[in-house]
């Protein structure tokens, strides 16, 4: 926009002042010629005087004109004989006329304006008259070339007038619209900043007063989304965080209700307490989920320091592994490790990378059904680490692939997950400046990858 | 389910619960309540303080509506060695070092069931009598200076006169001569003597501190700035 609104803004000045200095030029141009013209007029009328005059020695005026001004001059009499001539014919085109208009009383009238480029040479005339009577012509070649030399320069002076005048509209323009347009910048930003979710400063208020109550109106509207973005953020972990107490409550009664549950209740406590345990594990997932969030919000917004740690990946992964084995072994699974390149190191914290591995380990191994192989890789993409979890189960259709990271989604089957596990690995990553991605595995299963940036450093 | 060994060990303790969710607090008075246990109960922090003398065991919730449990824990500690076990639910890793760095034995996080909380308070108990609980306080006479303290006639002499001393006075210098030589704190004089480890403003102690020093002069009773007194030899 602001490029349009310049080259408009420019080209109208360029029309207006084209408007004011084609007359200017033109009209300089008609002055020096009117100039030259009655400068010539005044000397051929005492040109005109002097021949006049009897026993004059014509040819010694004409020469002596002819030394001072260097133009061509002839005196004719009335019968159009030549008296005296220097530089100038009878016999050159158009003196012969102008020298009879003369003669008749017809001065030539010189009416064409001399332009910058005329090199020509414009004849005057004059009748000579002695006691009334025309007695002879006076023909005098003007030579315009000095005068149209002055035309130029004038004209020069008009053009730099123009070019000042175009410059300073364009400058003005420029001021003009980035005065409009700055304010918009800072607007697009904020909106840029708050799509993604980072609490970036407000929009500078400035410019226009309309831009004015549409940036300090947009800055409100920011405070009030951010507000309750904060809210709903901290209500999920201020939620999980005042249900515990009654959460506690309840668990210690129904604990202390076990050595009274006797025959046929025995079943029904033995289902509230799997129930219970299922609230208990959703709301420390919920927790959970909460903290990883504030750990990325806090990213996002530029607090977090998460460069210094690091973690060997390889230690993690054997470690957890070996944690996990007796699950598989227990379900007739097989757990593989492979990777080319060993000794990875990530930006994360332990605990959070083995909570990373943990996730997707549960995952597959809950899902991924007996007799199958679970596999995780690591490899390196560039300046991160993608830590990758597949097995070869039976997997996900497409349209739950992308789905299946978001919060408490669970699968159809699914009774006992509280779909916020994968959530919560995302949040972590992402806490550190990674992602997650769901994808079908290559082997036919599920396949979490996890990329996370690399650490410098090796530990 | 039994715990027998655990209900055995658990039975005639005093527990003090400082819990403000009156749903956990009577779940926890009546399961402790099965278990043997008596149980004080209390919201408050403060009141904690004052209702500690005497007591097994602390049950400590962090989240109080006068005041924060680390600081009721840390005041605690100032004046008595009483097991703590901090019940609360903050969970993360940062408020369980801080709660164990403040003076708890153990650090237990909400919901927790039945089975591990009575476990745990055995194994409290047991790691207390492992190191001998309290030690038992030297019987017979004490000798400090010119002053000679005997507890169990409840008679101070000085000088080899016996010397007439109000109960208050009595009881300061006997719960200093019990750990003569060691600097014993302010609010562990004010637990023993008033049964309330709060300090406060208070000058009352130092006003008796004062009595004893008119009475028995000579006595090696310094004052430890900032902290409390120590009885020389």
């Amino acid at each position: 926009m602001g490029l349009r609104v310049r080259v408009v803004l420019v080209v109208l000045s360029l029309l207006a002042i084209a408007a004011l200095a084609v007359p200017l030029a033109l009209s300089l141009a008609d002055r020096r010629t009117a100039a030259l013209a009655a400068e010539r007029g005044r000397q051929l009328a005492a040109l005109a005087d002097s021949a006049a005059t009897r026993n004059v020695p014509l040819d010694r005026l004409v020469d002596r004109y002819y030394e001072v001004y260097g133009e061509g001059l002839l005196v004719v009499d009335s019968n159009g004989r030549t008296l005296a001539a220097r530089g100038l014919d009878t016999s050159e085109p158009g003196v012969a006329a102008a020298a009879d208009h003369a003669l008749v009383d017809a001065p030539a009238s010189w009416s064409t304006r001399i332009l910058p480029w005329d090199r020509r040479r414009e004849l005057a005339a004059a009748g000579v008259r002695r006691d009334g009577e025309l007695v002879g012509a006076v023909v005098l070649a003007v030579d315009t070339t000095v005068t149209a030399r002055g035309v130029a320069t004038g004209w020069l002076w008009v053009a730099a007038g123009c070019l000042a005048l175009l410059m300073l509209a364009a400058l003005v323009g420029r001021a003009l619209t980035r005065w409009v347009l700055r304010p918009l910048d800072g607007l697009e930003r904020a909106v840029a900043e708050m799509t993604e979710g980072v609490a970036g400063p407000p929009a500078d208020v400035a410019g226009p007063p309309e831009l004015r109550h549409f940036t300090s109106a947009f800055n409100t509207m920011a405070q009030v989304v951010r507000a309750s973005l904060d809210r709903q953020r901290r209500l999920i972990a201020d939620a999980s965080h005042q249900l515990r107490n009654p959460l506690a409550a309840v668990r210690l009664r129904a604990d202390s209700l076990d050595d009274f549950v006797v025959g046929e209740g025995r079943s029904t406590y033995g289902s509230m307490t799997a129930e219970l345990d299922r609230l208990e594990n959703l709301l420390q997932q919920l927790l959970r989920l909460a903290r990883a969030e504030e750990v990325s919000g806090s990213r996002r917004v530029g607090l977090a320091a998460t460069a210094a740690e690091s973690t060997n990946l390889e230690d993690v992964i054997a470690e957890r592994m070996a944690f996990w084995e007796p699950v598989a072994d227990g379900q007739h699974q097989r757990l593989h490790y492979h990777s080319d390149h060993p000794g990875l190191a990530v930006q994360l914290a332990r605990h959070d990378a083995e909570q990373l591995l943990d996730v997707a380990l549960d995952n597959a191994l809950r899902y991924a059904g007996p007799d199958t192989s679970v596999t995780v890789s690591t490899m390196r993409a560039g300046d991160a680490v993608e830590l990758i979890v597949s097995d070869d189960g039976s997997g996900l259709p497409d349209e739950d692939l992308s789905r299946a990271a978001a919060r408490f989604w669970r699968g159809h089957d699914d009774g006992a997950g509280t779909g916020l596990g994968l959530a919560i690995a995302g949040e972590i990553a992402a806490g550190h400046g990674g992602a997650i991605s769901v994808e079908r595995a290559p082997e036919g299963g599920l396949l979490v990858r996890f990329r996370i940036p690399a650490a410098s450093v090796t530990t | 389910m039994r715990f027998w060994p655990t209900l055995l060990s658990i039975s005639a303790m005093q527990v003090l619960l400082v819990e403000d969710d009156e749903g956990v607090a009577s779940a926890l008075a009546e399961l402790l309540g099965h278990a043997g246990a008596s149980v004080i109960r209390t919201g408050r922090g403060a009141d904690a303080l004052h209702r500690v003398k005497g007591c097994d065991l602390v049950l400590l919730d962090l989240g109080l509506p006068d005041m924060d449990g680390l600081d009721v824990l840390r005041t605690l500690r100032r004046a008595s060695a009483v097991p703590v076990i901090i019940m609360t639910a903050r969970d993360s890793d940062g408020a369980v070092v801080l709660g164990l760095r403040a003076g708890a034995d153990d650090y237990l996080v909400k919901p927790v069931r039945k089975a591990v909380l009575l476990a745990r308070i055995e194994a409290v108990m047991r790691r207390l009598r492992r190191v001998g609980g309290d030690a038992p306080a030297p019987s017979g006479p004490v000798v400090a200076g010119p002053v000679t303290i005997d507890r169990e006639c409840r008679v101070v002499k000085l000088a080899e006169v016996p010397q007439p001393l109000t109960k208050t006075e009595f009881q300061i210098l006997a719960t200093l001569a019990a750990r003569q030589g060691e600097a014993v704190s302010r609010e562990e004089l004010m637990l023993e003597v008033w049964g309330t480890a709060v300090v406060g403003r208070s000058r009352s102690l130092d006003f008796f501190i004062g009595q004893i020093r008119a009475k028995l002069a000579g006595l090696p009773l310094h004052t430890v700035r900032g902290f409390g007194f120590r009885l020389d030899t």
